[in-house]
């Protein structure tokens, strides 16, 4: 992770509840020094909230969030100076174009007459959006709204740049320039990405923070969790056998990892969810066939998400185990 | 602030509001000028100022209803919010251009004396004394009007409600003749009045203590002034009413030729007192939503 700049982003026991709904709790992590970091979660984690609050659009009802040490709610407009955020829908205005509104957010973030239009051609540049610069925004694709928003975000080079869900209503192409953009950002900002796109996080971020119904569950090296979830085939079976016979056949199987049993919906059957590091169906195949047990389904399934996020809330709640 | 003045310049002008709202009062004024001093033939040019607040009436919502009901449906709000400025520098920013709207035709305006000074004399001070009463008056209705938009999420319904608002201001007065006028009606209106200052106290604080001291000292209050001054309390209710109108205030000062610096002073202090609450809705969104 790049050093370039020093800011230090801290979220010191962040709740926030809506009446009786608590959306995030007692959230506690560090933005340290450029490097992209990933916020990953299911729709209703918390991300949002996590970023609103970040950004200083959201007060915690607990907790604090510093920036080098200042904090968001006792100067929120010095710390906001320094940041960019792009929300999940980009916050644009119909009635304006590109340069009119990057103009206007130039002015807002204390950039100078004398230098606002330069600032307002490179974040038009660094977005791709200098096409369309001098059209109404109202009349641009959802693509380009989208990476105008990016624009915003970047415009008067702020050190920390939040976005939230970025690559959102682009196509392939977009995506690949988005994410090639925010790689290089990466490398002189702190840039803190949400998704709940587990693939999109792993190419880009350095870091990831996973989020699950409001608490941090996972907060490490992308490597690091890559390592933890990437192996994840998962075999679902029904066969016709017992337990031990089943068991004992599977047994010489190389890269397993765990299987789980349980009775089958029909009488003598068995329903067998088998975690493997690769695809090994045409070895389950073999062995079953070896063995002579009729297999009434096979399935092969990646692990996704969802699995990923059980997967570690279980860890977290039992890490005694771990 | 001047970011957002300027933004909200383009945007009512990119948009031609800004444009149609001056061509409608031009337009009504030029009519009434047309019909009270032409057809009347009054010298007097500020006495058509009177038919042009009823202008307002329709033009200051159109002006204010998209300010924040409008940002929050097109998600600007998080933008506003995100960025390094205040809610005072949002507020003002978009009061002010609100205004410019207004003030722009009026400048306009300015000029009519010197265009018809070959028609005859034309009292030219209280022609400038009711541009600034009018003025004002915008400036109290234009606070009320942001003040509604920061309340709801729809812009039309923020139109309605600020339409809604401006005519019971506006009718308030006449209204006010239907209100009984005997001293213990005027009393009931005033211990009620103590029970709301105490109902904001509680909204405000949420102190139970504070709650309570308000309403007990108002109450006392009103009821000393009933015991001692009860004759003070006659008639009060439609007088009071009256006098909280900005429109009747202006119609009683700078429609009859009177520039009076207490309207003016109260119109700020509306304006302030508005300006305050849409700022403080706007912090509370940040704790609250």
């Amino acid at each position: 992770m790049a050093e370039e700049k020093g800011m230090v982003i801290e979220l010191k026991g962040i709740t926030k509840r809506y009446g009786a709904v608590t959306a995030v709790e007692d959230l506690s992590f560090t933005l340290d020094g450029a490097g992209v970091y990933g916020l990953l979660g299911p729709n209703g984690a918390g991300k949002t909230t996590t970023m609103n609050i970040l950004t200083g659009i959201l007060a915690p009802t607990e907790g604090r969030v510093l920036c080098d040490g200042l904090d968001l709610l006792e100067e929120p407009l010095s710390v906001k100076r320094r940041m960019g955020y792009l929300p999940e829908q980009p916050p644009v205005y119909p009635e304006l174009t590109p340069r009119e509104y990057l103009s206007f957010v130039a002015d807002a973030r204390g950039c100078d007459r004398g230098r606002r239009a330069a600032v307002v051609s490179h974040a038009l540049a660094a977005a791709g959006v200098e096409k369309v610069a001098d059209r109404l925004t109202g009349q641009l694709s959802k693509g380009y709204r989208q990476r105008l928003g990016i624009a915003m975000a970047l415009v008067g080079d702020p050190e920390l740049i939040v976005l939230d869900e970025p690559t959102a209503g682009l196509d392939p192409l977009q995506i690949g320039e988005v994410r090639t953009l925010i790689r290089e950002l990466g490398e002189h900002h702190i840039v803190l990405l949400s998704s709940h796109i587990l693939p999109e996080i792993r190419v880009v971020a350095d870091r990831v923070l996973i989020l699950s119904h409001g608490k941090l569950v996972a907060d490490e090296a992308t490597e690091t969790l890559t390592q933890r979830t990437e192996s994840g085939v998962v075999h679902l079976l029904t066969v016709r056998a017992g337990e031990r016979e089943l068991r004992k056949a599977l047994a010489g199987l190389k890269g397993v990892r765990s299987l789980r049993l349980e009775r089958g919906e029909r009488p003598g059957t068995l329903d067998a969810e088998l975690r493997a590091k690769d695809d090994v169906t045409e070895a389950v195949s073999a062995a079953l066939m070896d063995a002579r047990i009729p297999v009434t389904r096979l399935e092969t399934r990646e692990r996704d998400l969802e699995e990923v996020f059980r997967g570690l809330t279980e860890e977290e709640n039992n890490d005694g185990d771990l | 602030m001047t970011a957002i003045y300027k933004r909200e310049l383009i945007s009512h002008y990119g948009t031609m509001l800004g444009w149609a709202a001056g061509a409608v009062l031009l337009g009504f004024e030029g009519l009434f000028l047309w019909y009270v001093n032409f057809t009347g033939g009054y010298a007097q040019l500020h006495y058509s100022l009177s038919y042009l607040a009823m202008v307002l009436l329709p033009v200051v919502p159109a002006i204010t209803m998209q300010s924040f009901a409008g940002e929050k449906r097109q998600k600007t709000d998080l933008l506003l919010s995100s960025l390094p400025l205040s809610a005072y520098d949002v507020v003002l920013g978009k009061f002010l251009a609100a205004l410019t709207v207004v003030l722009l035709p009026e400048l306009v305006m300015g000029v009519y004396p010197l265009l018809l000074s070959g028609v005859g004399p034309i009292p030219v001070l209280s022609w400038f004394g009711g541009l600034t009463g009018f003025f004002f008056l915008a400036a109290a209705a234009a606070a009320l009007g942001l003040w509604i938009s920061s309340l709801v999420e729809n812009p039309a319904l923020a139109a309605a409600l600020s339409l809604g608002a401006l005519l019971l201001l506006y009718f308030l007065e006449p209204l006010a003749l239907y209100l009984p006028t005997g001293a213990g009606a005027t009393l009931a209106f005033f211990l009620l009045l103590g029970l709301l200052l105490g109902l904001a106290a509680w909204y405000f604080s949420r102190s139970r203590l504070l709650t309570g001291i308000t309403v007990i000292l108002s109450w006392l209050a009103v009821l000393l002034v009933y015991f001692f001054r009860q004759e003070a309390f006659q008639g009060l209710l439609p007088r009071l009413m009256g006098a909280l109108s900005p429109f009747s205030r202006y119609a009683g000062s700078f429609m009859v030729g009177l520039f009076d610096w207490g309207t003016l002073i109260y119109d700020l202090s509306f304006a302030a007192l508005f300006l305050h609450l849409t700022r403080e809705n706007l912090e509370k969104r940040r704790w609250n939503a």
